[in-house]
Order: structure tokens, then C-alpha cells, then sequence
């Protein structure tokens, strides 16, 4: 569903990614890396936000150099931004209902959509209060709704767990292993807990490129009886990989 | 309700201002054929999602137009039907769904179908002659109204089979019809 | 192709399709007839078994229906609501202020003295013009910021076309009425700030859209300051109040300026450099 070749990105001076290969389908994928590994830069590409400089990107299997492929894929996508705006004035209802019609879908099918969206993130108790009165981790679920309700094929999360409560965190996971059976999810995180209880795979970015792929499971291998740094083994197993580990079998 | 019958819409305008003798009534008319309808898909889950269709309609009645009542609520019923689906596939994911539901796999004679008088009896022989998997691939994305991505979450198969599977049973039914019936005849719509 | 007027299910047909016992496709044939038909749904409920009912009754029961929330929220039956409009338009005091601004604006200095030596007609030809332009930097500047928002198939060339619709709607009005109350009506005002605001618009893919509003605003100001004594250029002064020649030469560079953002339409839908 998504697939990239050789996608490079610079910023200014800086070359934030380089010869990027990526070919993900349904399920949930993981991007994990340090500050400044470009994480956020490969979302906002996949998220059609930022031109690519190098390479090529497909989404949904079309590319984005013209601007009714990009609107096509737009129409199927969800993305929820790292700091997303929002009209403090607007409830929770009206906000999600606002990014459902801009992203174009049927009138009559909106108001349903938004319901089904807003109880997909356990929000309907506020659906109708202000959004300047919600906390933030309300404020990112209600993102999340906006994301989801057009029920998108390729999904895309800049750090969405910042801010959740643990409880919260746990059924956040839930929602997205289910979103992954039949959809693309991308999830960019510092967070390791979250990799290990959702995704089915994994990618370790440093400095632009993508230094491990492979699962949770076998980064758990790789960190098993290491000495790296790190509270569990699958941290443990972060660090490794960063350092250049690699499980065996592994590209 | 005693009296003129009062309409679905009429209904649901009610529903939509608080009134529970309303919603009462839309149970009793759409309660039993969706849940007969749903646990034809999803026998365990069937009386939740029609409980969930219900909750779904209480909250959006102020939201429905036009007059196809129980279009609506299939709607929301088969939405719930794939979320349902896929919380399904992650407890168990080697879960394969029986794609035709577990009662009444039985085929029927030319003769039952023509008694039964519910279908062209030569569409319901044609029909029967399919396999389950592409009875059920077709009926996901014809009378169901889901998309081929939709019925591929509930079918559990990808997406690229319900397209393939759904284009042989149209190829063969046009077959089986024109050799049963001995003329060019296509009841059958393209799309 | 026709169907027949009343067509029911057989009541053996129901019982059968209650029972569970019905074939698979003659159940295709009912389920695809019973959304639309009540008095089969209602013989169909006559004929439901003892043990469905009393499962039915049951999770009737556990519907706690005052606990929802919500039960009418008519803002959202239909789309798009007034939430959307105020997502693309941003907030309605904002325009209601520019607005007025605008039309005091014009009219008083529609009725201001000008120095002995002016050129201009009436300060209302210098600020009439700006008006659209200072209208669509305001929604721009107030309208929606939000990167998600942006990254949708209506948050591009749809958005732009919308909020310069309502500039529109809302600029030619308000400097109209502002002319008659000033007196000053008949100045020639729209060519020229129907071509700023186009130019803005053409300008946006490349340098943003504010940019180009108050890059284009500090030009007009210059032509202005060149119109007025001590310069008093006569060139400025046809520029601002355009007659003949110069309101040719306007409405060319209106043209140019529809023509460049139809040309580079597709830029306003495709990501971007900076995020």
C-alpha cells in the first residue's frame, strides 16, 4: 500500500532522509529512532504534506507528482499530526464533521461516520463539548477521530501516544491493531512499549535512514542478552540496533 | 401503537426528540429481521451488534433523511459488523469466518426454488452452482452493500481475492444462465 | 425492468427464513426485500421464535438509553455545517470587524480633504483597492492552520477558491456602499483591486499567501506615495484612479494574474516545500 524507492528529503542544508526503500502493507508498523532521525519527516512525506526531493513515493499505488493523484489518495488517508491545530471554539462533534466534509465525504454519510468515529476513541461523553476544555489527551483522541473517519486504508501517526494515560495508551493500541487488519498504519514513536504491543513490525531510523527492520519479537531476541542500555529487553534491543546490531536473518 | 400506523421517519423525527415509545417501536419492527439478517454473518456476535445498531440509531436519529428506514439501519449495522470483524481477526487470527454462515448450507431443487418463489428459479439453480466462497463474496458486495475492501475485512481473505472472486461468479452465472435458459439473457448487472 | 407491484415473501418462505433452515440464496432474495417492505418485517416479527424474542427482550433491557449522549444532534445532520465554514472562513468577528473597517474606512476618507496639489480624485481610490487584499490576508491569517486540515482533498485549490468567493462576496458590497456613503461613488476601485487580490492569489504557491498580500499592499503604497505631492507623479496617479489606457492596462494584468493561477492550479493541491 505504500511503497517508496530510493526517497530522499532535504531540508535546507540538511539531507533529513536519504535512499529510503520502503514497501509496507495492512498492519501496523512502527517507526522508532532518536530525535532528529527523521521520523517525522518520513510521515509528513507519506502524509503527502512535504515534497520529497529524490526518489519516488507511492501511495495507495499512486505517486504524488500530480495533484488529482494526491487528491485521490487524500480522500483515503487519516494523519494525525504531531502538534495538530484546532478552533478552541469548535466541539469535539463539530471538528471531526469539518475534517470529514474536507475530506470529501458524502453528506449523508457524515453524520454516522462521526458518531462511529468518536465512539471508536471512547469519546462520545464529550462529543459535544468545546474543545478548548478538553485535556490533551482528549484533544489527541479527538485527532484520532479525525483521522479515522473516512475508515482510511493508510494510516499515519506522528506520535500519537504523548499524553495518553496508561489506560488510555492500552486501548489506543487496541484501536490500531484493529485498524491494521485490513489498513496500513504507521506509527512514529520514542515510546518502545508501544511498539512491542502494537505493531507487527518495525523500523529503526538514525539520521535518515532506516537501520533495522524487522519485529518486535526479534528486536526482543536482539536485546535479550545484551549489556545495552535499556529497561526491557526490547529497549535493550533499541539500543543494539542503533549500535548496529543486527538478529540474525535480518536485511 | 394503536391507531394509524405511523411511518418509519415519522419514527425516528420522534426518536430524535427523546421520545422512548418511538424508539420501542423501531425495535419491534427492525429488531427481528436484523437480527436474523446479522446472524447469518456473525453468529456469535449477532445480538450485540444489533444492541450496538440500536444504541447507534438512539444517538443519530435526528441525522436520518429520506425514507429507506431500514436502509439506515443496515447501514449502521453492517458498519458495526466490520469493526466487529476485525476485533475478531486480532483475538484469533487464524480465525476463517464461515463465509456462508453456519445454517442452511443446503441447496435446493429447480423445483423447491420455483415453489419458493422468491428468486428466478433459473438465477437461484445458477446461484446454488457456485461455491460458498463466491456465493458469499457476492453477496457481501451486492446485497450487503459492502465495498470489496470492506468485505474482504469481514470475509478475512484480501482484498485482491474478493475483487477476483466476485468477477468469477458473475462469469459464471452469466454462463450457467445463458446455457439454462438457452438465450443471451443477463438478468445479472454489470458494474 | 420492471417489478411487481406488491411482491411478498410466502409465508412458508419466512418461516423457513426465521427457522434458519431457508437456502442461501432464496435468503439473499429475502434479506435484500426486507429493508424496504414493513408488512413483510411484520410478518417476519410474527413468526420469530419464542427464544429470539426473549434474547431481543433481553438486550432491549440492557439499552440504557439515558446515558447516552446526544440524543439529537441536529448542527451535524447536515454537512457541511456551520463548523466548516468557520474552519475555512475563520471566526465571524473577524469579518464583521474588517468589514466595518473597511467601510469607515472608504467612506471617511472618501469625504477627507485632499492637499491643494493632489492628483487623486479622493484618498477613497487609495484604499479601496486594498481592501480585498487586506480581506484575504485576514482569512488566511485567521482561517484554518491546522496540517491536518491542510492534507485533505477540499485543503487545497478548493480552499483557495472558497475563501476568494467570500472575499468577493463580502469586499465589492462593503467598498460600494462605503463609496455612496462617502460620495465618492463611481471611482474606478475594481480593476485595480480585483488585480491585487488576483496577483496575491498567483503569487501564494510561491512566496504564501500573507506574503504576497503584504508585499502587494507595500507596492500599492509606494504607487500612492508617488501620487501625492511632493512627487505627484501623473503615471501613480492614472495607476490609482485608472481611465482608458491604464484601465486596459489593469485589466491585462488581471488576466495574467487568473491565467498564472489557473496555469499553476495544481500547485495549491501538492505538498510542499516547507511544512
Amino acid at each position: 500500500m505504500i511503497r517508496t524507492i530510493d526517497l530522499g528529503v532535504t531540508l535546507g542544508r540538511t539531507e533529513v532522509l536519504h535512499d529510503l526503500d520502503l514497501d509496507l502493507g495492512a498492519g501496523v508498523h512502527g517507526v522508532l529512532g532518536p530525535n532528529g532521525a527523521g521520523k517525522t519527516t518520513l510521515i509528513r512525506v507519506l502524509a503527502t504534506t512535504l515534497r520529497h526531493d529524490r526518489g519516488r513515493v507511492e501511495v495507495l499505488g499512486r505517486s504524488l507528482e500530480r495533484a488529482k493523484g494526491t487528491r485521490w489518495v487524500r480522500e483515503r488517508i487519516g494523519y494525525l499530526p504531531q502538534s495538530f491545530g484546532y478552533h478552541a471554539g469548535f466541539t469535539a462533534r463539530e471538528y471531526v464533521a469539518y475534517l470529514a466534509w474536507l475530506k470529501r465525504m458524502p453528506a449523508h454519510d457524515v453524520p454516522l461516520a462521526v458518531d462511529r468515529a468518536l465512539e471508536r476513541v471512547d469519546l462520545l461523553s464529550r462529543a459535544d463539548t468545546k474543545l478548548r476544555k478538553l485535556s490533551g489527551g482528549m484533544l489527541r483522541r479527538v485527532g484520532l477521530a479525525q483521522a479515522i473517519v473516512n475508515d482510511p486504508m493508510v494510516l499515519l501517526l506522528d506520535e500519537p501516544t504523548a499524553g495518553l494515560d496508561p489506560e488510555q495508551r492500552v486501548a489506543f493500541r487496541e484501536l490500531l491493531r484493529e485498524i491494521g487488519v485490513d489498513a496500513c498504519v504507521i506509527v512514529s514513536t520514542h515510546l518502545v512499549e508501544d511498539v512491542a504491543h502494537a505493531c507487527h513490525d518495525v523500523m529503526i531510523m538514525s539520521e535518515g535512514r532506516i537501520v533495522l527492520a524487522s519485529t518486535a519479537q526479534e528486536l526482543a531476541a536482539l536485546g535479550a542478552d545484551s549489556e545495552h542500555p535499556g529497561d526491557s529487553v526490547i529497549e535493550r534491543g533499541y539500543s543494539a540496533a542503533l549500535r548496529g546490531a543486527r538478529p540474525p536473518g535480518t536485511r | 401503537m394503536e391507531g394509524v400506523r405511523v411511518d418509519d421517519g415519522e419514527l425516528l423525527r420522534r426518536t430524535a426528540r427523546g421520545d422512548e415509545a418511538a424508539f420501542d417501536e423501531m425495535w419491534h419492527r427492525h429488531a427481528p429481521w436484523l437480527l436474523l439478517r446479522l446472524r447469518r454473518r456473525a453468529p456469535e456476535e449477532a445480538s450485540d451488534l444489533v444492541q450496538e445498531t440500536f444504541l447507534a440509531a438512539w444517538r443519530n436519529a435526528a441525522s436520518f433523511r429520506g425514507v429507506d428506514a431500514g436502509g439506515w439501519l443496515w447501514r449502521i449495522a453492517s458498519r458495526r459488523l466490520i469493526d466487529a470483524s476485525r476485533r475478531a481477526t486480532i483475538r484469533d487470527p487464524r480465525r476463517h469466518p464461515s463465509p456462508v454462515g453456519a445454517l442452511a448450507e443446503a441447496t435446493a431443487s429447480a423445483e423447491e426454488h420455483a415453489l419458493a418463489d422468491v428468486m428466478d428459479a433459473d438465477l437461484a439453480t445458477a446461484l446454488d452452482a457456485l461455491s460458498p466462497e463466491l456465493r458469499a463474496a457476492l453477496r457481501m458486495t451486492v446485497v450487503d452493500g459492502f465495498s470489496t475492501r470492506e468485505a474482504a475485512g469481514v470475509l478475512d481473505v484480501a482484498e485482491g481475492t474478493v475483487k477476483s472472486r466476485t468477477s468469477r461468479a458473475r462469469a459464471l452465472l452469466r454462463h450457467h444462465l445463458a446455457t439454462l435458459t438457452d438465450t443471451p439473457h443477463l438478468p445479472v448487472e454489470d458494474e | 425492468m420492471s417489478f411487481p407491484e406488491a411482491w411478498h415473501a410466502a409465508p412458508r418462505t419466512l418461516q423457513q427464513y426465521s427457522d434458519g433452515t431457508l437456502t442461501d440464496t432464496a435468503s439473499w432474495s429475502v434479506e435484500a426485500h426486507l429493508p424496504g417492505c414493513e408488512v413483510c418485517r411484520e410478518r417476519l416479527a410474527g413468526l420469530l421464535s419464542e427464544q429470539d424474542w426473549s434474547e431481543l427482550d433481553a438486550r432491549r433491557q440492557e439499552l440504557r438509553l439515558a446515558h447516552q449522549p446526544a440524543v439529537n444532534a441536529p448542527a451535524l445532520a447536515r454537512a457541511p455545517g456551520w463548523a466548516s465554514l468557520r474552519g475555512v472562513l475563520g471566526p465571524w468577528w473577524a469579518w464583521v470587524g474588517v468589514v466595518l473597517a473597511a467601510f469607515a474606512a472608504v467612506t471617511v476618507l472618501g469625504r477627507a480633504p485632499l492637499p491643494p496639489t493632489s492628483l487623486l480624485t479622493s484618498w477613497a481610490a487609495a484604499v479601496a483597492p486594498l481592501v480585498p487584499l487586506v480581506m484575504v490576508a485576514m482569512v488566511y491569517a485567521v482561517g484554518d492552520r491546522d496540517p491536518a486540515a491542510a492534507v485533505t482533498p477540499r485543503g487545497g485549490l478548493e480552499l483557495v477558491l472558497i475563501r476568494t468567493f467570500a472575499v468577493l462576496v463580502m469586499a465589492i458590497p462593503t467598498v460600494t456602499l462605503g463609496m455612496v456613503a462617502g460620495d465618492t461613488a463611481g471611482l474606478p476601485w475594481l480593476l485595480p483591486g480585483l488585480a491585487l487580490c488576483a496577483g496575491a492569489l498567483a503569487l501564494g504557491p510561491s512566496v504564501g499567501v500573507e506574503r504576497s498580500c503584504v508585499g502587494l499592499a507595500v507596492l500599492w503604497m509606494a504607487v500612492v506615495v508617488a501620487a501625492m505631492p511632493p512627487v505627484g507623479l501623473t503615471s501613480a496617479a492614472s495607476l490609482i484612479e485608472p481611465v482608458g489606457t491604464t484601465s486596459v492596462l489593469w485589466g491585462c494584468t488581471l488576466l495574467v494574474a487568473v491565467g498564472v493561477i489557473a496555469v499553476q492550479r495544481d500547485r495549491f493541491d501538492l505538498p510542499g516545500r516547507l511544512s
